[in-house]
């Protein structure tokens, strides 16, 4: 047998390679569990607890939302605040009669119409924490190419943050950043016309559509800092594929919102607002999240661990063979926005400063005719 | 210095008992006269005989105790003569014709005389000793038949392949056999005790790709010990191959009872026990992570190996430490004589191994390396991570034996592998063994041997993280495990019926279950670590292998653990009213250094039967009891580089395992076609499973993530097995299953609510079908299905969203099954060169694993990507991983010389 062959034989076995696909089996779980959804923080306003039933894994519809329940949360000093259903399963405070405060601790009850009770175990308020400094160094990610499945590399920065620790230790935080990439274009419209008016479309959308979760190390395993917390990848490119609008009002000098008429173009981007919600988390909150991202990260490949079942903070006191899933968050909220913009040639550098702020109502939309409170450009 | 003085009242003591014992058989033997005028006066009878026949004998006086007929049976068997009677009144001794005439034995050139023949009819009965080599290397040959056909009898070389059989004197025509060995028959005539070397050669052509056993043909019906295989450095040799290599691990798996997690893991589970209730012993020293690249390969480099056993179920007593199955390797050269050199290229690895006699034959020297370039593997995978990753290992074995006189034999074993794999840019897994050990053989008579033997096996696995964009998260963290070994087994010979092995066990354990180091100056992390665990198990065993009668025969032994937890340590102490949790403690407590924290004391017998109900046939029973004071601590269904050894401590019991099976064991033909049936049950109480979230690693409370479990695995094996032929090979079908449960009070103590259910190794059905076709004299072909149940999963059942991000609720542990797991390899091999002499033999294997390309799941798990599944758009799904999902071609060539 010549070389040759032994070769190909050889190169035969490079296709030995581990891989998956999708797979659906047969799931025998019929049980109706409530879930919980709650989060109350320091920032004035309306707080939501939305009650929903956990559905079939393979299933495609919607959630059913629990009504008709009596929801409530009491503080430490006993006084009780009532939750109003204002849609299905969406229960939210009167914000001029309930005002959160560090240092205080608050239990969630829920009565539902069947006439269970649920209560969370307490959780305590901590203090508000604020970034000290964001800022962006150059890097790259790499990712397989869909076309030819070659490894392929995307320049960028990476934006870090620092939290200098006032105290002893710091809490443990989620962060939850959002990046917006603002675009604009004009149009004459309607056309053909001797004279047309011009219209100019503002139009921000969210960099990603999946949400990604964030923590700083646990609290105690480092020092009373947090240094470099890596918290985005933003790429250098200079244009985005974004959607295209038409103006609400077809008047020139009309400010209108713009109606998304469902075509994507390549945008040259305008520029970039990250927005960074710093969440101090209690120890039962820091160590739920820790079990999410366990779960969220875990891809049960060779020697990931098992999966397991996430134990949140409501129980059934009226019937403890009653499962509830979620968790009723008490956090403190700290919200900043900072302008990112593109890499400067000369200085290779990612300039990253502080801005108000204005967070949009939507996370994709556009403005015609007049700049949005946030468009810092 | 205590252990000395304990070894030396041991060793008076059992002096003494045998003085005991002596004095009082002197008492239980007489001689044939007083016999024979015994057993006149009582029965009324009148003996013929020369006296002169039995001057040399004394015989048990229990025999006087005993029937006439029975008394006359005994005799003949135990003795050279048969009884003949007319009247029933009188019976005449006369001797057994020999088989060749005196006159034929001096002229006979190939007849071998034993002893001295001026001693001629001075002894009646005359122990041979001897050793039987490979003729075409030298080495001896462990395992090798003698039989004397004409009296039904025979013995089995032992390890060193030497053997004693005690036959009447005159001459015998002696069959040497060995499987692999073409067959040797030789004449001898026995004058008086001698020895005797004779050499076997192998056979021109192997008959068989696999051969599982190579000891005496009907050795699974005559032995004692059941559901064991053992396996030469030959048949190590023709063992299936895995990914183009000859793996000992890996093909052991094919063996009934004996299972993987999938296609991808580290270690076997044997009977339904986890992984680490398995003693991988390298020249008895244990091994304690036995996998290259996470399961990929197992890091015994076959070459060297000259004998492997697995013990499955009537454990000998001289073996503890591990519940469910004892693997020892044994190593050595294989050619005494020469230096040789060999080794090989195969897909993921390249190989060496040297070996050199040292001072003429008196001793050896062998050493064996292997080094992976498998980078390329990792970087044809889709996955950036992968494509970032790095992979590599090497291993390294030597041994140095030495006979210094014919009564003393040293040997020394190094061993050391090591793994670094690279996960992305950030993430370096380290691990290595590192084993050694010195053992001295010595023989005190020609009845008493003992080896001594010392050891170390140290194992260290490292993870490095460190992102340059981040150093001040920078870390590094260490663990260890540390073991010291001391055995010294007895092994005596009182009487021909008897071999009895006694002697002691001990071993330190030592282990660092973690710390956390900054890695590099920017570092922020802070050190940390977990306090170090210490323990000593010690154990004195005894064993008697005996005949009880010509149908039974028996080992009966007994095992006396003693394991003590010692200090340094801070002890933590629950509050008994609350569940163990880090929230539960209580107060604390400081232990000085060497202070004994906790004892356990076991008591383990071991007894196997065997019940012969004609010469094809036997049913055997075994039963053992075996404690075990370390567990592999994981929260992985297979065991990993990283999961955590654990002491039993005030907190965990030692795991505690009962097993007992029975088989019937039957084989037809020439022993060509052998055949089992075996069931067994075994309880195991006090193993460890973890909680549901438990966090393993560096967790100061790691008891308070562990809860007891309580397991009950039972099956039944059916083995049939062709040696000979041109077909060959074997069929096997396993039923078995594993279940447990918790015990805890609380519910975070339990799992699944304290109910039943599967443990991870639970596959109820399990087939392998294993063929070899000699098409013609050079071609061969091979073929090996596996079947077996699914593995116990545990999977997502609802779903569910929390700020934002969808959730998953899983079953109860364990509640789902994987698909089935079935695979057919092939193999087809030329041999190029058959005869015997030439010293130079090549052969080509082409083999094609996973033949029909079977998408064999090894997990099921949950994954977030945008995906489509029948017309509906998915984000999160269940997926299915496989390892080997398509046929793998591979080309091997084999050579010697």
């Amino acid at each position: 047998m010549s070389n040759k062959t032994i070769v190909m034989i050889l190169l035969t076995g490079l296709m030995m390679i581990s891989c998956y696909k999708p797979y659906t089996t047969g799931i025998d779980n019929a049980e109706k569990i409530m879930v919980v959804d709650g989060l109350i923080t320091n920032r004035a306003g309306s707080y939501h607890i939305k009650l929903y039933y956990a559905s079939q894994f393979y299933s495609s519809e919607g959630t059913e939302p629990i009504s008709n329940a009596r929801v409530s949360v009491t503080d430490n000093n006993g006084s009780e605040i009532y939750f109003v259903e204002t849609d299905n399963g969406d229960y939210v405070s009167d914000a001029s009669v309930f005002t959160v405060k560090p240092g205080d601790s608050y239990v969630l009850r829920i009565e539902t119409h069947e006439g269970d009770v649920f209560e969370s175990t307490s959780q305590k308020m901590l203090s508000e924490y604020e970034p000290d400094s964001v800022y962006a160094v150059n890097d790259y990610q790499e990712y397989i190419s869909r076309f030819n499945q070659v490894l392929r590399k995307l320049t960028g920065a990476r934006i870090l943050l620092n939290i200098e620790g006032k105290k002893a230790e710091l809490p443990g935080f989620r962060i939850d950043v959002k990046l917006l990439k603002l675009y604009t274009y004009s149009l004459f419209i309607p056309p053909p016309n001797i004279d047309p008016p011009l219209y100019m479309f503002y139009c921000w959308q969210l960099d990603k559509t999946m949400k990604e979760l964030i923590l700083t190390s646990p609290p105690g395993k480092s020092t009373n800092s947090i240094e470099n917390k890596s918290i985005y990848f933003v790429d250098n490119l200079t244009y985005t594929e974004g959607t295209a609008y038409w103006p609400g009002s077809l008047q020139a000098d009309i400010t209108s919102v713009g109606i998304p008429t469902g075509e994507r173009n390549v945008y040259n981007i305008s520029g970039r607002v990250m927005y960074i919600d710093l969440y101090s988390l209690n120890d039962d909150a820091y160590n739920y999240y820790q079990k999410i991202e366990d779960q969220i990260t875990a891809e049960g490949k060779l020697f990931d661990p098992i999966s397991v079942r996430l134990e949140g903070n409501i129980k059934c006191i009226s019937d403890p063979e009653k499962a509830a899933f979620g968790f009723f968050e008490v956090s403190a909220l700290n919200q900043t926005a900072y302008k990112i913009g593109l890499r400067n040639p000369s200085t290779d550098q990612v300039p990253v400063k502080q801005i108000p702020c204005v967070i949009p109502v939507f996370p994709d939309g556009c403005l015609v005719n007049e700049k949005p409170p946030f468009w810092i450009f | 210095m205590r252990f000395f003085v304990f070894l030396g009242c041991l060793i008076l003591l059992l002096y003494s008992g045998t003085i005991q014992s002596q004095e009082v058989n002197k008492v239980q033997f007489i001689s044939f006269e007083e016999l024979a005028n015994q057993i006149q006066s009582k029965n009324n009878i009148s003996l013929y005989y020369k006296p002169e026949w039995f001057r040399m004998r004394v015989f048990n006086s229990s025999l006087l105790q005993l029937k006439l007929s029975q008394v006359l049976k005994r005799l003949e068997s135990e003795t050279d003569y048969s009884i003949i009677t007319i009247d029933s009144v009188s019976f005449f001794f006369t001797p057994i014709t020999p088989e060749v005439s005196g006159t034929d034995e001096q002229e006979d050139p190939d007849l071998i005389r034993i002893g001295n023949p001026l001693e001629s009819g001075k002894y009646s009965r005359i122990t041979l000793s001897g050793k039987i080599t490979d003729g075409s290397n030298g080495n001896p040959l462990p395992g090798a038949s003698i039989i004397c056909d004409r009296l039904k009898t025979g013995a089995n070389t032992d390890k060193n392949g030497e053997f004693r059989i005690t036959l009447p004197a005159g001459s015998h025509s002696l069959t040497i056999s060995f499987m692999g060995y073409d067959e040797l028959v030789r004449r001898v005539q026995l004058f008086s005790n001698g020895y005797i070397s004779l050499s076997i050669y192998p056979e021109s052509i192997k008959l068989n790709e696999v051969v599982i056993t190579a000891e005496r043909p009907d050795i699974n019906i005559s032995g004692t010990q059941m559901s064991y295989v053992k396996l030469d450095a030959l048949s190590v040799k023709e063992l299936p191959l895995s990914m183009g290599v000859n793996d000992v691990l890996k093909s052991i798996t094919l063996l009934p009872g004996v299972q993987t997690i999938g296609e991808f893991g580290t270690g076997f589970n044997v009977r339904g026990g986890s992984a680490d209730q398995n003693l991988i012993l390298l020249e008895n020293v244990p091994l304690f992570n036995p996998s290259h690249l996470f399961g990929l390969t197992s890091v015994v480099n076959s070459d060297g190996i000259s004998g492997v056993t697995l013990y499955k179920a009537g454990i000998p007593s001289k073996f503890g430490e591990r519940a469910s199955s004892v693997l020892e390797m044994t190593f050595g050269p294989e050619n005494k004589t020469e230096t040789s050199v060999k080794g090989g290229i195969g897909l993921i690895d390249s190989r060496i191994y040297v070996e050199t006699p040292v001072t003429g034959d008196k001793g050896s020297f062998l050493m064996s390396a292997r080094s992976s370039y498998s980078n390329w593997l990792l970087h044809k995978v889709p996955d950036v991570d992968l494509m970032n990753s790095s992979a590599n290992f090497y291993d390294i074995n030597s041994q140095l034996t030495y006979n210094i006189n014919q009564l003393n034999k040293i040997s020394l074993f190094a061993y050391y592998s090591f793994d670094r794999f690279g996960f992305s840019k950030f993430t370096k897994y380290q691990y290595d063994n590192l084993l050694a050990s010195a053992k001295w053989n010595h023989t005190f008579s020609s009845d008493l041997f003992f080896d001594l033997s010392v050891g170390i096996s140290n194992y260290k696995y490292h993870i490095e993280e460190s992102d340059t964009l981040r150093p001040g998260e920078a870390y590094r963290i260490n663990t260890k495990l540390q073991y010291k070994n001391a055995k010294l087994n007895f092994s005596w010979f009182p009487s021909s019926g008897h071999k009895i092995e006694f002697g002691l066990n001990s071993a330190l354990y030592r282990i660092m279950p973690g710390e956390i180091n900054p890695e590099g100056l920017a570092s922020k992390v802070n050190f940390f670590s977990l306090q170090e665990e210490q323990a000593l198990e010690s154990a004195f065993y005894i064993s008697d292998n005996f005949s009880v009668s010509e149908r039974i025969s028996a080992d009966a032994g007994l095992r006396i653990p003693v394991y003590n937890y010692l200090g340094p340590l801070k002890s933590y102490i629950y509050d008994p009213d609350l569940p163990l949790t880090p929230t539960s403690v209580i107060d604390s407590v400081f232990h000085s250094s060497g202070e004994i924290i906790k004892t356990y004391t076991g008591f383990e017998p071991r007894l196997s039967v065997k019940y012969s109900l004609s010469d094809k046939s036997s049913l055997k029973l075994s039963y053992n009891r075996i404690h075990q004071y370390i567990n592999l601590v994981s929260n992985t269904s297979v065991m990993t580089p990283g999961d955590i050894w654990k002491l039993s401590s005030e907190y965990h019991k030692p795991l505690k395992c009962d097993h007992i099976a029975l088989g019937y064991f039957r084989n037809f033909g020439d022993n060509s076609i052998e055949t089992s049936f075996e069931v067994y049950y075994k309880r195991i109480t006090n193993s460890i499973d973890y909680k549901n979230g438990a966090v393993i690693l560096l967790n100061p409370y790691i008891e308070s993530s562990l809860v007891n479990v309580k397991g009950s695995n039972f099956g039944a094996e059916v083995f049939m097995r062709k040696n000979t032929g041109a077909v060959t090979g074997w069929i096997s079908y396993t039923f078995s299953r594993s279940l447990q449960r918790t015990t805890g009070r609380f519910e975070e103590e339990q799992i699944n609510r304290n109910s039943v259910f599967a443990s991870n190794f639970d596959r109820p059905n399990n087939l392998v079908i294993n063929l070899n076709y000699h098409i013609t004299r050079r071609w061969r072909f091979a073929g090996t299905f596996n079947y077996s149940t699914g593995r116990p999963v545990t999977l997502p059942e609802l779903k569910y969203d929390y700020s934002g991000y969808q959730l998953i609720y899983f079953s109860d542990r364990n509640k789902y099954r994987l698909p089935d797991y079935h695979r057919l390899d092939v193999s087809l091999t030329y041999d190029k060169s058959l005869k015997i002499k030439k010293s130079y033999k090549g052969s080509w294997t082409f083999s094609i694993i996973n033949l029909y390309g079977r998408q064999n799941p090894y997990s099921v798990f949950y994954k977030k990507e945008e995906h489509m599944v029948d017309n509906q758009f998915r984000i999160y799904d269940t997926y299915m991983l496989y390892i080997i999902g398509r046929p793998l071609p591979t080309l091997t060539y084999n050579f010697s010389f």
